[in-house]
């Protein structure tokens, strides 16, 4: 044992002093981590080892290839080649050995050699191109990793890194969007800042929220899109917890689609499963540091000749139209601005004999296009591994954001809707024609924030004892503290005008939340060889998933005087406290048999409970059974062109937990008219509340053909979600307000996938890579359960969600057969006028097979779905001379229509449109409806778009330039996005909506009003590996 | 993975001794895999998540609470008559609505209510236009609050006879004014119930909450219930009964219900929704009220001088309450004055609302030469209804007078609202589809 702690002291030493004296390649890390080595004897150390070293290139351009994954055959040796595709393995055991690289788009190779004590030996490595790769690992929806080969169902794999450096994007929603088939990310405003919703293979539930679980290294995470002050109008944030992860820190991102896939998940997971793998060190690989600096802008392309004007008489009478934004403009008041962006990032790789590590930080600023919109985040990571030995591995991994989110009022308070719904009476005002006040009054009225500290950390045991034994446990926590602000300043008179004496007083929202999630989970599983063909693996697992929310909020109204600024400082002042705990304990067990590595077939059940379900509920098991069959290796097949071929089928079941606390019957505490306590029935409850269960088969191939140049992955899915959740109404006679949770209903989803990756040009001198990848989904309500509004006349229930803008010619509805949240109303059909201009014999749709009636008699009608039934992206680069490459990403989403609430307020409300004042222009079809004041079938227009997302320059500089300065490489990115956008909708852009359900717009109101539009960007980033 | 496997291969080329510790091992990992399931079957304390923001039944069910739950009922009754008042106020002729845009709104002041509507069916205490939800919670919470003291003994809960009494008086009150307002509706998921079976109902509550109160001594929830009872047995017609217990109501007798700014819940909604909100402007029918050229200092308002958020009307303000806090008057013997000025008619009634006007500083009211507009052919009826209209304004009183006494439509059915659509010709809410479809003793 003394020896054993004399040559940790000696590694210990040895590490130091190669920090010390070494050009810059020691690692930050290394006293910390060669000290951990001291507390963990490491008989291995004493060993005797050598080195492997060599270079990996593209086979057929002898380029050097990045980040390849070389490891040595038989232990946990390994590391990533650097930008000049070198690489180093230290500490490598003698003897004979296999040394293999592998990286996404090129084929596995795999060398054997011999290593001799205290001697270097090289492998070169020439990786040939393959669309398919079936040696991949996976590590999602599997107990242990797994190869791509052995997988029954879709798994989607992003090379974030490959991405982050030929197309510089800034957050993981963006690295997504388009990217991954069947899976939707829409933003829902270009404010800076703000993150999209996400929804994978349609709606699965009917009332309960629809994000995916999301995971970081193993470690459930919080998963809120819509955290932030209230900015979007009616109490709904706009920041996605997605959007704090720095893209640099992240090595790849898999993406299970539905319960078929998420089974061992569990309970929470019928929403699919976003996994994030942070970067992490290889053993024996020197330290290898990257720089990143960028610097970018963004604005709003053309608001004057965009945004629309408003209209009205003139003091002639005549017809005229102010465009408040260009009479800004002209008067040098610029309502926009251009953002200035800048990102800085700091990483260094590598690791020892038996220690690895990755450490980062990064730094973003970023201005939106408004004065009121600035983002600042810091990001921090160290993850570490050590391998005291072959049996023992243990990994570290703490993550650290903080950063502080201006964020600019889209609708409410925001210059678009005061700009484009108002008066020309507003004209020669005070308010400049703004409906609530001037846009510098705007900006010093209302200002929101959010400061953030999260840490997201976990500790990972990975324990082999025997060859055929291997256990792992993740103990993890992601800690979220937010301070969510609304600040309104004191305004003093200026204010009064257009606030009054109270509002002008100003006030303060600050809202203290954490929001914590622990997970524990232990897999364990044992291999065992039946035969020669034959093969079992047996996994057991056990996890444990709390998540928790506190939020303290304080309120207060009308300051004393101007400079104060917290709520103690104001005249009337609320507080209140939320609490939400939700706890999930499950196990599963597992059953993995393989025939001739070739067939695969997977069996497991998973059971858990939920503190959620009912009491009178117990436990809830879903089974899982799926198949993977190469057949492409099979000695009958003789298709030359087919490369290789995985045929796949899959069923399985996940679930979604009831809302917390919902199953309970219970009273709330109120304050009584004598300033007393009280209590005021709140919730029914039900006992037998259940989750909702999804049950999903898919099946599919994944096949490389033509020399591997052409990579095709389909998929086929159906998914029933039964027992879905809906809030049955009560009678209010009953004398509990509002609903009751009830598991009644049931969902329908199915769908195509289908991605293709080719790479038609392989020469020395050009490489083109393209790829295209495109989903339909079909989604509809099979059973309200009786939970409904109402029947229509052939016999299907539906359930009315929302009323737009209380219009009520106009709603969303689940109904039986349609997509949930479908667009009805009252559709005028025909129309005349009379001499004045007034639409008279104004009649509506009379429903399927009937002839128009006049509209108060006329049924709703279907007008169409509210999410988009086509989706995908088109992404390409060409590569010219090995070192210069044009990239470009196409993203499209179709079929969904979105409410045009711009033209309900501004053309039926307000009556400023054109329209209004000379209808005789126009179809008296559209003035009908705008002057009915209720029927509004017009404003649900064709969300559908196609957006050039991404278009970008990369060019690495060459090698003898890059050591010129000391470097190993280095690159330089142009990168432009939003640069274009197809699409027919009629107002600012088809991508913004209510992304979180509001007190007025529940979750499927996809209803667009005022909103920013997202921004053109550009960026320059210089990225440098030492 | 690979590799993984490829170390399978090497144990099966193993010893023989390495075989048999590798099925051992096999059966002990199998026996491992029986650890979690265990585990699971014993997590039931890690699943007991107990909100601690919330009460349950245990709670209710603990005789200590008897005066919380009773104060709740209180309470839930105060903000029901609030919210009342302003919902009323609108379909009636006390307020306009001077919103920015909410159909359903405009419904209320436009008398087009129908019942697949929400507001008026499920909005809560604190919402705009609430009505139904909050009567039938006040009358609800009652009840089971009735249930649980009736469970207890005098031991248990000292104050136990009063508390039934006061929480008796209340219910009813509430019990009124769904009679008064609705064409029909349900209590505590009954079948469907008329105006008169409601007040009925009421009259009946009034009954028990008197004998109870007055055997207690509580002279306050005595006169409020006996107040209560004449207002039940005016809606249904009986006035002799109304006027016998209007009588025995002691002069200058008021019950307040309490608000407070604490909460929105418990705010004065009146004043929250007319002077603060600015959703609602005092109807031009109540601005500037005169009697014989003299300001009637009963219904006073102010012109704020600003467009309501609709754009149509300017705002006024009543002036009645000034403040989120201040009380709203349940039963007055204001009120008792009246309803015998309606039952006794003649000289009686000419001097009671001359009392009220010479309290009021206004000139005395002759019905031989003071001839006042109203919906009856009887000028001093007339004069009783608009005594009540000042008297009682924004008290909750005018809404079954315009019901009861049909006091003419005014703008009348059919002609144009001014935001839009045509006004209605309501006069009582009707049963909301809410609880037509979801009571289970109403058929559908």
């Amino acid at each position: 044992m003394d020896a054993v702690r004399f040559t940790g002291v000696a590694s210990l030493w040895s590490s130091i002093r190669r920090m010390i004296l070494s050009e810059n390649r020691a690692s930050p890390v290394l006293v910390l981590t060669a000290a951990a080595t001291l507390a963990a004897p490491t008989p291995t150390l004493a060993q005797q080892t050598g080195s492997v070293t060599g270079t990996v290139v593209a086979a057929h351009d002898q380029r050097a290839i990045t980040a390849v994954q070389v490891t040595i055959a038989g232990t946990s040796l390994g590391t990533l080649t650097g930008a000049d595709g070198r690489y180093l393995i230290v500490g490598v055991p003698v003897g004979e050995l296999e040394v293999e690289a592998r990286s996404l788009g090129y084929g596995r190779q795999t060398v054997t050699t011999t290593v001799t004590a205290n001697q270097g030996v090289t492998v070169d490595f020439s990786l040939a191109v393959s669309a398919v790769e079936l040696e991949e690992i996976v590590a999602t929806g599997t107990p242990v990793a797994a190869r791509r080969r052995e997988v029954g169902n879709a798994v989607t794999s992003l090379d974030t890194e490959q991405i982050v450096a030929t197309s510089a994007v800034t957050s993981v929603p963006e690295l997504l969007n388009g990217r991954v088939s069947g899976l939707v990310a829409m933003a829902g405003t270009g404010v800076l800042g703000a993150g999209p919703r996400l929804k994978i293979r349609g709606t699965a539930s009917l009332a309960l929220d629809d994000q995916p679980l999301i995971y970081v290294d193993g470690v459930r995470v919080n998963n809120d899109i819509g955290a932030g002050p209230n900015s979007q109008g009616y109490g709904a944030g706009v920041i996605s917890r997605l959007g704090d992860f720095a893209p640099d820190e992240i090595e790849r991102i898999e993406v299970v689609k539905g319960p078929a896939a998420a089974t061992l998940y569990g309970t929470e997971a019928s929403n699919g499963v976003i996994q994030i793998f942070t970067k992490r060190g290889a053993r024996g690989a020197p330290a290898r540091w990257s720089l990143k600096v960028e610097q970018g802008a963004n604005w709003i392309h053309d608001p004057e000749g965009t945004i629309p004007a408003i209209w009205g008489l003139d003091s002639s009478g005549a017809i005229a139209s102010w465009n408040l934004f260009q009479r800004e403009t002209d008067a040098g008041n610029n309502v926009f601005r251009t953002g200035h962006e800048q990102s800085y990032g700091l990483s260094v790789t590598g690791g020892e004999a038996n220690i690895s590590y990755f450490v980062s930080g990064s730094y973003d600023t970023g201005q939106g296009v408004y004065i009121t919109n600035n983002v600042t985040r810091f990001n921090g990571r160290a993850n570490i591994d050590f391998s005291p030995s072959e049996i023992w591995n243990f990994g570290v991994s703490a993550g650290y954001v903080r950063s502080n989110i201006e964020l600019a009022d889209d609708i409410g308070s925001g210059p678009l809707l005061s700009g484009m719904y108002s008066f020309p009476s507003l004209i020669d005002t005070p308010n400049r024609g703004w409906l609530i006040a001037p846009p510098e009054v705007l900006f010093e009225r209302e200002q929101n924030r959010q400061e953030l500290d999260r840490f997201t950390g976990s500790f990972r045991v990975q324990h082999t004892p025997f060859g055929w034994l291997q256990q792992r446990l993740v103990v993890g926590l992601d800690e979220t503290a937010e301070d969510n602000i609304v600040q309104r300043p004191f305004l003093g008179p200026t204010g009064e005008l257009f606030y009054g004496p109270s509002g002008a007083r100003g006030g303060r929202e600050f809202e203290k939340l954490s929001a914590t999630f622990i997970t524990a989970d232990y897999a364990g599983t044992a291999s065992l060889a039946i035969s020669d063909d034959l093969t079992s693996e047996t996994s057991v697992g056990l996890q444990y998933y709390s998540r928790e929310l506190r939020a303290a909020q304080t309120t207060g109204q009308e300051f004393a005087a101007p400079g104060l600024t917290t709520v103690s400082s104001t005249a009337r002042r609320f507080a209140g406290e939320v609490f939400v705990r939700n706890v999930t304990v499950g196990t599963f067990v597992q059953e993995h048999i393989g025939w001739r590595d070739r067939l695969f077939v997977t069996g497991a059940v998973r059971v858990d409970n939920n503190s959620a379900f009912g009491d009178d509920f117990d436990f809830v098991a879903y089974p899982k059974v799926s198949a993977s069959w190469v057949i492409s290796e099979e000695p009958f097949w003789n298709l030359d062109f087919v490369n290789s071929l995985k045929v796949r089928a899959a069923f399985g079941q996940t679930g979604q937990q009831p809302e917390s606390f919902s199953a309970l019957r219970f009273f709330l505490p109120i304050t009584t008219g004598l300033g007393r306590p009280g209590l005021a029935p709140s919730s029914p409850g039900n006992s037998e509340l259940a989750p909702e269960r999804g049950i999903e088969y898919e099946a599919g191939l994944e096949g490389g053909f033509l020399g591997d140049r052409v990579g095709i992955d389909l998929t086929y899915y159906h998914q029933n979600i039964r027992d879905v959740l809906l809030q049955r109404l009560l009678a209010p006679s009953s004398g509990f307000p509002g609903v009751q949770w009830v598991n009644v209903g049931e969902v329908e989803s199915r769908g195509v996938e289908f991605s293709l990756d080719a790479a038609p040009i392989r020469s020395r001198n050009v490489s083109w890579d393209a790829g295209f990848q495109i989903s339909r989904n079909w989604n509809k309500v099979l059973d309200l359960g009786g939970v409904q509004s109402g029947t229509t006349s052939d016999g299907k229930d539906y359930l009315i969600l929302d009323t737009m803008l209380d219009t009520p010619g106009l709603h969303i509805r689940h109904q039986v057969g349609l997509p949930p949240g479908s667009w009805f109303g009252q559709k005028v059909v025909s129309a005349a006028f009379d001499a004045n201009g007034n639409a008279i014999n104004v009649m509506c749709d009379g429903g399927s097979g009937r002839s128009p009636v006049p509209c108060d008699q006329a049924p709703a009608i279907y007008l169409g779905p509210t999410e988009p039934e086509w989706h995908g992206g088109l992404s390409t680069s060409l590569t010219v001379f090995g070192n210069l490459t044009l990239s470009g990403l196409i993203d499209f989403k179709y079929g969904q229509r979105h409410g045009d609430n711009d033209a309900i307020v501004r053309c039926q409300l307000f009556r400023i449109c054109r329209e209004n004042l000379a209808p005789m222009d126009y179809d008296p079809i559209t003035i009908a409806e705008y002057d009915s004041g209720f029927y509004s079938s017009f404003a649900v227009a064709d969300a559908g778009f196609a957006k050039l997302r991404q278009l970008s320059l990369s060019y690495g500089l060459p090698r003898q330039w890059a050591e010129g300065f000391g470097a190993g490489s280095a690159t330089v990115t142009l990168a432009a996005y939003n640069l274009m956008t197809w699409t027919d909708w009629p107002s600012l852009d088809p991508e913004t909506y209510f992304t979180e359900p509001t007190s007025t717009s529940p979750l499927f109101d996809k209803s667009s009003q005022s909103f920013t539009p997202m921004p053109r960007r550009v960026k320059v980033a210089v990225r440098v590996s030492f | 993975m690979e590799m993984k496997i490829r170390e399978t291969v090497t144990v099966r080329e193993a010893s023989p001794s390495r075989m048999v510790f590798r099925f051992g091992g096999g059966l002990r990992a199998a026996s491992s895999a029986l650890g979690p399931m265990l585990l699971l079957a014993g997590c039931e304390s890690l699943l007991d998540v107990q909100p601690p923001d919330r009460v349950g039944d245990a709670v209710l069910e603990d005789p200590t609470t008897a005066d919380l739950q009773v104060g709740s009922v209180i309470a839930s009754f105060e903000c029901a008559l609030a919210e009342y008042i302003g919902t009323t106020g609108e379909v009636s002729d006390e307020f306009v609505n001077s919103n920015l845009r909410s159909s359903q709104a405009f419904d209320f002041d436009a008398r087009r209510i129908t019942s697949d509507q929400e507001n008026y069916s499920l909005f809560d205490c604190g919402q705009y236009n609430a009505i139904y939800l909050p009567l039938s919670i006040a009358i609800s919470q009652g009840e089971e609050t009735l249930e649980n003291l009736q469970g207890w003994n005098a031991a248990d809960v000292p104050n136990r006879d009063d508390l039934i009494a006061t929480t008796l008086a209340y219910t009813a009150y509430a019990r009124v004014l769904l009679g008064e307002s609705f064409c029909s509706a349900a209590i505590n998921l009954s079948p469907e119930l008329s105006s008169n079976a409601i007040l009925a109902d009421a009259e009946g509550r009034f009954g028990e909450a008197l004998s109870g109160s007055m055997q207690v001594g509580n002279t306050q929830i005595a006169a409020m219930a006996r107040l209560g009872r004449a207002r039940a047995r005016r809606g249904l017609g009986d006035m002799t009964g109304a006027m016998s217990d209007a009588e025995a109501v002691p002069e200058g007798f008021v019950m307040n219900g309490n608000y407070s700014s604490l909460s929105q819940r418990s705010m004065n909604t009146v004043y929250r929704t007319n002077n603060q909100s600015h959703f609602e402007s005092v109807d031009p029918r109540f601005r500037e009220l005169e009697w014989k050229g003299v300001p009637d200092p009963r219904v006073p308002t102010r012109n704020t001088g600003q467009l309501g958020f609709g754009r149509v009307y300017q705002v006024w303000e009543q002036l009645k309450y000034l403040s989120l806090d201040d009380p709203i008057p349940i039963a007055t013997w204001d009120e008792a004055q009246l309803i015998i000025a309606e039952a006794a008619g003649g000289q009686r009634a000419v001097d009671i609302i001359n009392a009220f006007h010479d309290a009021a500083g206004l000139p005395g009211y002759d019905p031989a030469t003071d001839m006042v507009e109203g919906p009856t052919g009887d000028n001093l009826l007339n004069m009783i209804i608009q005594e009540r209209s000042r008297e009682l304004f924004l008290e909750g009183h005018r809404f079954w007078d315009h019901r009861s006494f049909e006091i003419p439509l005014d703008p009348p059915p059919g002609a144009p609202y001014p935001k839009g659509g045509a006004y209605g010709s309501m006069r009582c809410f009707p049963l909301p589809d809410v609880e037509k479809n979801n009571n289970p003793n109403i058929p559908s």
